[in-house]
Formats: C-alpha cells, sequence, structure tokens
C-alpha cells in the first residue's frame, strides 16, 4: 500500500524540510493515513495540513530523515484529537444530536472493507494505531515504535492485541466464510 | 492467552482493505494551495484567533517577547519566588488567575533576558525551555528582596479587565506552558525541552472549552550529535485556577492517561477525555503478570484539605505495566471548574474592595491561635496573625502550591511580609459585622447547616453569567437564567438527566423545583452560617433565586455561587458553581423586612442542624 511517498525513505538533507518537498513526498500517504481514523476527508486533510503547518513553523530540530516519523506522529495525534474532541462535544453538547448508527450497524455500510475499517476504528488507540502503521504504512517495529515513541516490545504487544480483537469483531465473517460484498445488512 | 496466535487471515483482510481504502483517497486538487496559505499565514493567524488585531499587534509582540524570555511561569517548581515588574520598573500587576507565575519574571534588563535565552534555549514565540537543574535557580529569599509589591487595586484591576476582555494576555498560554514542565517534573522527567506547538485557543469555536487547549512536544535535549528524541506530547487546558491535561502518553517514560469516565471503564475510553486530577493516592496495580505493587499517583493540582478523595478508581486499561498511571477519583466540595482547591478565585487581587482580608476560619482555641505567617509557602513560621484580624492586604504575587494548600503572599496588619494560607482568609466585606464564628477548615462545620454541593464536578459550563451580582437584587438580567442554565448542564454532564429537575433533586438535595418554586428540605441556614457562607463564597458571583413559602410567609433563597472566568469575547470563558447553600429566612409575606415575625404563621426557628452527611444528601424525587 504505496502513496505518492513510494516508501523510500525520505532525503535526509535539509531541503527535505521545504514544501514542496515535504508535499511531494509525504502528503499523499499522510491524508490516506488520517483518513483511516477519521471518516471525512476534509478532516483527514485538515489534520495533515496542520501537521505540515507544525513541522514547518514549529522550530524542531529534526535528525535529518525523520522529518516522516514527527509527520506521522503528528498526524496521528490530530486525528485522535479530532476524535476526542468529537467526543468531548457530544459530551458537553447535550443538545447535539448523538452519532448516529455506525454503518456497519445500520446496514449502509455494506462493504467488507468499510467493515474492516470500522473494526480497526474500534480499536484502542494504540492498538489502532499500531495496525495502520504495520498493515497500511508497512513499516518496521522500529519505524513504528519511533513514530509512536514507544518501546518495540510495546509495538509488538499492542499488535498482537489488536489482531486478536480484530478477529474477534472479524470472527463472525471468518467463520461463516468470506461474504459478498455488501456482508450483513 | 489460550488463543492461537495466528493470525494470517485478519492480516490479510485487514491488508486488502487498507489498499483498497487507500486507492479511494486522494488530496484534494488545491491541496497544495491551502496548504502553501497556511503555513504562509500560519503567523498572522495566531495572532488574529488571539484576538489582535493590527491595532494591538505592538502589545502582541511585547508580549511575546516576555514570554519568550521567561515572564513564563515557573511557579509550581519554584521554592521561592520574586515579585514580577514591568519594564518599566513599576510592580506589574500579574494577572491574578494566574496560579502558576514565574518567579524569574522580575527580570527586566535586556541582557538579564538574553541570558535566560542562552540557558534556557528559548527559540521563538512559542519558546522551548528546558527545565531540569539547571534552570531552578530561584532563590527561596525572593520574598524578601522584593517586599515593594503591595497590591495596587488599580493597576490589577486594569490588567484584570485586559484580561476578562480577551485581549489574550500572555498569562493563558504562559499558563499552560508552566502546567506541562509542572506535570513532567513530577512525572519524574527532566533534562528535556518543552515546546509549545500550538493549539492555543486555536478554534473558531466560542463554545467548546477543549479548543483552549495547547499541545507540546517533549524531547530530551539534543546532545552533542544533535540528536533529540520526541517523549512525548502533552496537551493541556487551563481550567479553573488549574490546568487540565487532556493527553499525554509514553511508554518510554511509562505513563499513560485515561479519561475520567463514571462507570466501569471500557477500551473505548482509550480515546482521552480530560482528566481531572486532584489526589494524591497510593494504589495497587497488577499487571498482565498479576505482579501486585503499589505506586504513588501524584496529583498535578494538590488538593486542599477540604477535598475529600474518594471512590479512587484505578483504570487499569491499557496502563498494565506503567510504573506510573494515573487515577480517577471522585472529590466533594465546591469546585472551581476542575481545580478545587480554593473557592476564592484570585482574580479579585487588590482590586478596590477586595485587597483587604480577615483571618476567619480557625478556631479559637487553636494552639497557635491565629494564621501562621510563613517565610515562604508551608515554610518556616515567622510571625502570626491573630483570628479576626483584618486588613491583611495580598501582594501581587502569585499563589503558590504547598503542602496541599494555596499560599497567598500577604502583608499582615503589622507590615510584616510573608505567606500565609489562603483559605483562612476572606474578604474583610464579607462579614456583616464583627462577630467572627469560629469557623472549621471544612465548611461543612463552618456552615453548620445546609449546604449542598454538586457531588462530582468535573466541568466547567463555557456560558456567560454576567458580572458581580448582588444577591440582594437578583431578579433582573440575565443572571438567574444563565445560572440555571449551569445547573442544567450540571446535571447533564453529571448523569446525563435532562432539564426537568432530576439532577437538582439529585445532587443539591432540592425536593423538587420549577422556574418558579423551589421547595428545600427541612433544615436551613440561621444568620451566622450564613455570614460563614458569605465569607466563605465572598466575592463570588452569586444568584440569588428566592421563592415564598406559603406556610410561614417566609422567603427561601437558594444561593448559588458561580465563578466564571475568561473573556466573553475571547472565546475562553466559563463558568462552574462552586456551591449552593439554601436558606429560609422567617420574612413576613408582604412586610419584606428582614428578621420580622410572620403574622401568618409559625416563625421558622433557626437551629443549627447537623451537617449532613453528604454521602446520604440524596433525596430521592417524588
Amino acid at each position: 500500500v504505496e502513496g505518492s511517498e513510494g516508501g523510500a525513505t525520505p532525503d535526509a538533507d535539509a531541503s527535505s524540510l521545504s514544501l514542496p518537498s515535504l508535499y511531494d513526498t509525504h502528503y499523499t500517504r499522510m491524508v490516506r493515513l488520517a483518513s483511516m481514523y477519521v471518516d471525512h476527508q476534509e478532516s483527514a486533510e485538515e489534520v495533515v495540513q496542520d501537521a505540515f503547518v507544525k513541522l514547518l513553523k514549529g522550530n524542531y530540530n529534526i535528525k535529518p530523515g525523520s522529518e516522516a516519523a514527527y509527520l506521522r506522529r503528528m498526524v496521528l495525534n490530530g486525528a485522535h484529537s479530532t476524535l476526542r474532541k468529537r467526543r468531548v462535544r457530544r459530551r458537553h453538547s447535550p443538545q447535539e444530536p448523538e452519532p448516529v448508527a455506525s454503518a456497519e450497524e445500520s446496514g449502509v455500510c455494506r462493504s467488507e472493507r468499510d467493515r474492516i475499517l470500522n473494526a480497526v476504528r474500534q480499536l484502542p488507540k494504540k492498538q489502532a494505531a499500531v495496525i495502520v502503521l504495520r498493515y497500511y504504512l508497512d513499516l518496521s517495529e522500529a519505524e513504528i515504535a519511533e513514530s509512536l515513541g514507544m518501546a518495540r516490545g510495546s509495538v509488538k504487544s499492542h499488535a498482537h492485541r489488536g489482531l486478536r480483537k480484530l478477529q474477534q469483531i472479524l470472527g463472525d465473517d471468518e467463520r461463516t466464510g468470506d461474504l459478498p460484498a455488501g456482508g450483513r445488512p | 492467552m489460550t488463543e492461537p496466535n495466528n493470525f494470517s487471515g485478519v492480516e490479510r483482510r485487514i491488508t486488502e482493505a487498507f489498499r483498497s481504502h487507500a486507492d479511494s483517497v486522494q488530496p484534494s486538487p488545491d491541496a497544495y494551495a491551502r496548504l502553501a496559505r497556511a503555513v504562509n499565514a500560519k503567523d498572522a493567524g495566531v495572532l488574529e484567533r488571539w484576538g489582535f488585531g493590527s491595532y494591538f499587534r505592538p502589545v502582541a509582540f511585547v508580549a511575546a517577547v516576555l514570554v519568550a524570555f521567561g515572564l513564563g511561569g515557573y511557579m509550581l517548581s519554584s521554592q521561592g519566588m520574586q515579585a514580577v515588574e514591568s519594564a518599566n520598573g513599576a510592580p506589574a500587576a500579574v494577572d491574578p488567575t494566574d496560579v502558576l507565575e514565574d518567579p524569574d519574571a522580575g527580570s527586566s534588563s535586556a541582557e538579564a533576558q538574553a541570558d535566560d535565552e542562552s540557558q534556557s534555549g528559548v527559540s521563538g514565540s512559542l519558546g522551548v525551555r528546558p527545565i531540569g537543574p539547571e534552570g531552578d535557580n530561584r532563590g527561596a529569599e525572593a520574598l524578601r528582596q522584593t517586599p515593594s509589591t503591595v497590591a495596587s487595586g488599580e493597576r490589577v484591576e486594569s490588567e484584570t479587565e485586559r484580561y476578562m476582555e480577551g485581549l489574550a494576555y500572555s498569562p493563558v498560554g504562559k499558563t499552560r506552558l508552566d502546567a506541562a514542565e509542572k506535570f513532567l517534573e513530577l512525572l519524574g522527567v527532566t533534562d528535556v525541552d518543552v515546546i509549545e506547538t500550538g493549539g492555543a485557543a486555536n478554534s473558531d469555536s466560542d463554545s467548546d472549552a477543549d479548543d483552549v487547549s495547547s499541545s507540546f512536544l517533549v524531547r530530551t535535549r539534543a546532545g552533542e550529535g544533535g540528536d533529540s528524541v520526541i517523549i512525548t506530547t502533552l496537551s493541556i487546558a487551563p481550567i479553573g485556577e488549574g490546568f487540565v491535561v487532556d493527553e499525554a502518553r509514553s511508554d518510554e517514560y511509562n505513563f499513560e492517561f485515561v479519561g475520567a469516565v463514571e462507570g466501569e471503564l471500557t477500551e473505548e475510553d482509550d480515546i482521552f477525555d480530560p482528566i481531572n486530577i486532584i489526589a494524591a493516592t497510593d494504589v495497587e496495580l497488577t499487571d498482565d503478570d498479576t505482579r501486585p505493587r503499589t505506586v504513588t499517583l501524584v496529583p498535578v493540582i494538590p488538593p486542599s484539605p477540604r477535598f475529600v478523595a474518594e471512590d479512587s478508581r484505578v483504570v487499569d486499561h491499557d496502563t498494565v505495566g506503567a510504573s506510573r498511571v494515573w487515577v480517577v477519583v471522585g472529590a466533594e466540595g465546591p469546585l472551581v471548574g476542575r481545580s478545587p482547591f480554593s473557592a476564592k478565585p484570585a482574580y479579585f487581587v487588590g482590586s478596590d474592595d477586595r485587597s483587604e482580608y480577615t483571618v476567619f476560619g480557625l478556631a479559637p482555641d487553636d494552639d497557635d491561635g491565629g494564621l501562621v505567617l510563613r517565610a515562604e509557602p508551608n515554610g518556616e513560621p515567622i510571625g502570626l496573625i491573630r483570628l479576626g484580624a483584618t486588613g491583611v492586604k495580598r501582594l501581587t504575587i502569585a499563589p503558590r502550591l504547598a503542602g496541599d494548600r494555596v499560599w497567598w503572599a500577604v502583608t499582615a496588619p503589622d507590615g510584616a511580609q510573608g505567606w500565609v494560607a489562603s483559605e483562612y482568609l476572606a474578604p474583610n466585606d464579607a462579614f456583616d459585622d464583627a462577630a467572627l464564628v469560629a469557623l472549621g477548615s471544612d465548611l461543612r462545620d463552618a456552615l453548620s447547616g445546609q449546604l449542598l454541593i454538586p457531588r462530582v464536578t468535573t466541568f466547567a459550563y463555557p456560558v456567560y453569567v454576567g458580572p458581580i451580582t448582588d444577591p440582594q437584587q437578583v431578579k433582573r438580567g440575565l443572571e438567574m437564567p444563565m445560572a440555571w442554565s449551569v445547573v442544567r448542564g450540571l446535571g447533564q454532564q453529571t448523569d446525563g438527566s435532562d432539564d426537568s429537575g432530576d439532577s437538582m433533586v439529585r445532587y443539591f438535595g432540592i425536593d423538587r423545583w420549577t422556574d418558579g418554586e423551589i421547595v428545600v428540605p427541612d433544615g436551613y441556614l440561621d444568620p451566622a452560617a450564613r455570614r460563614s457562607a458569605n465569607a466563605y463564597f465572598g466575592g463570588l458571583p452569586s444568584i440569588a433565586i428566592e421563592t415564598v413559602n406559603p406556610d410561614t410567609g417566609g422567603r427561601e433563597r437558594v444561593h448559588i455561587f458561580v465563578s466564571h472566568r475568561g473573556g466573553h469575547d475571547s472565546g475562553l470563558a466559563h463558568t462552574a458553581i462552586v456551591g449552593i447553600v439554601l436558606e429560609r429566612e422567617p420574612i413576613n409575606k408582604g412586610v419584606g423586612g428582614r428578621g420580622e415575625p410572620n403574622p401568618n404563621g409559625p416563625v421558622v426557628t433557626t437551629p443549627r442542624p447537623k451537617p449532613p452527611d453528604r454521602t446520604t444528601v440524596k433525596p430521592e424525587p417524588d
């Protein structure tokens, strides 16, 4: 699963922190990463744009070649922050309508893909992040650890827990065989 | 761990789903243009969002320089303090709402600032400030070095007005940076740089208190090779007189936060909610290996002695194996937002009619016989201010937290200066007469009557309540409905109830109520207790809802004490109920004189009822 980043490690020279370079190298991939969490592409792009702005304006002493890890972390934090603020806003604003039933529940979402994405979004934050970075960005354990600021052992444990939970969530489907696109109503 | 670990099936499905999803997401055509505009406009945007138009840009620049050069506070980690002086040498008014002041803010010379910058690594207006041993060079003798900092009522008021007008006076951002540093200090994380990465008041929304949080990046200091490792990120919001850590986590340092929720925590709560950290607790943890151990949970803001942490609950979800976790506790007592350590907002410091205080709340037979004046917060005694002494003046120095108490720097009536525990000071005019009631330190004892306080208040309601209201003139304006909206919101936040009054019944012990009627349980405050309540809550905006008891002809009031903070136009305002007191008076209907006998019914006697057990003051609705 590669975006425009092409899977290559970004150039480690100073020019990699210029906007055009960062954009060409990381933007698409980061938007896709954010869209794993926030369900609207517009929100995903906002998260990514915020991350780019922070990175470019934040006076970070970034180790050359580490900007991708910074960006990933900022994007993940931004995406989670967006989700958290939604929850807080709902909790503090009783008049705000409750979230509608998920597409899965309402039967609107009928694709295997969306069912799996919904399942991933149900995972705890760390588990979801590890799963996404591992199976979406194909990052190594070391890269995931760097991106999430955790030990490699934690990456393993979160991945294991996440997969186990996904297996539980999706288990029924597995046992009943591959469902046709659309799944259960 | 009895399940098989063969995840190949789910791995395949995940990979395919991700691939399919990735193919469906493409950046919008104008993404680069928008991003370029955002990058180029970022600096101006910050100022605009903070309310700085071009007219205020010079002010913004000065504020930014002051913040960057260390005007930001260092209060909590400091052992001493130093008065804040403005650049022209005059005593500068500290934003009195800020409990986290920088003791070094007195440095006014460019050279000193430059030195400070070079030592601290400050870079840019957002600030990069190291914490660690070399950063803590504040002296405990600072108070003695700055005796000329007696509050100037006019000046402080002016500063307060600036803050209230939403000019984004720098202490807002400064406080959060201080909070971040203090938080890391409590975690034992040292030798790091704390970088504010933005987020302060960065929302156009004016109703979401969550949006005033700031994000901080914590990283190790760059070594010789220039390497720096990000340890964690923090999201911190100022609430009341303190702050809330919205989010922070780090595996490297094994700390993690979980959300404060009612009921059993589920894995869904891994998405963090703001936490109210109010009490230190030793807790037993059991990790995956069922290895029990005890950890001490350190509060970011120490609790007031008035507050009792109960219902402590260790949330072990996803914190298993962590060396430190945070516990979510319930608390009782008047709360200011989420920071329940003082019912007296500091922004009254130095204002015209609040600049002098009276010592109260001490038992006359205390060994000390008065309020101990100390050389530093919770430090060595240097004097005594007798119970009932008036004319205690606060200094324009921000409060300090030490030994679970909030300490004020004051000038005693005899001119001596030092630190006192703030909970024993009330504004002079809070007392109706010279007779001081010997009060316990606990408000429950002080009132000896019905004190009905929300059981749990971890919520600040962003609503405009209005200026300080005379309780005798409450039947006009927006104050009353807005106060009720706070009450309703409180109930909704606490238990999800609607505004039918269930929350009032459940949390405030009111038998029933409508907008036009309040029925209170038996028992009420006598005048002495009312004075005590006034003393305790003195200076807070209060709303009194009044009705007439048809049986006695006496008026009944519910006083709702509200703490309101922030500028109304800045999006930073919020209001919290800090206490509710019921009062029933034997007042003659139609006459209206206070205390006159009621010819139409029995005069209600005013015994001093035993303070209710707050755990049981939950009358059920009819």
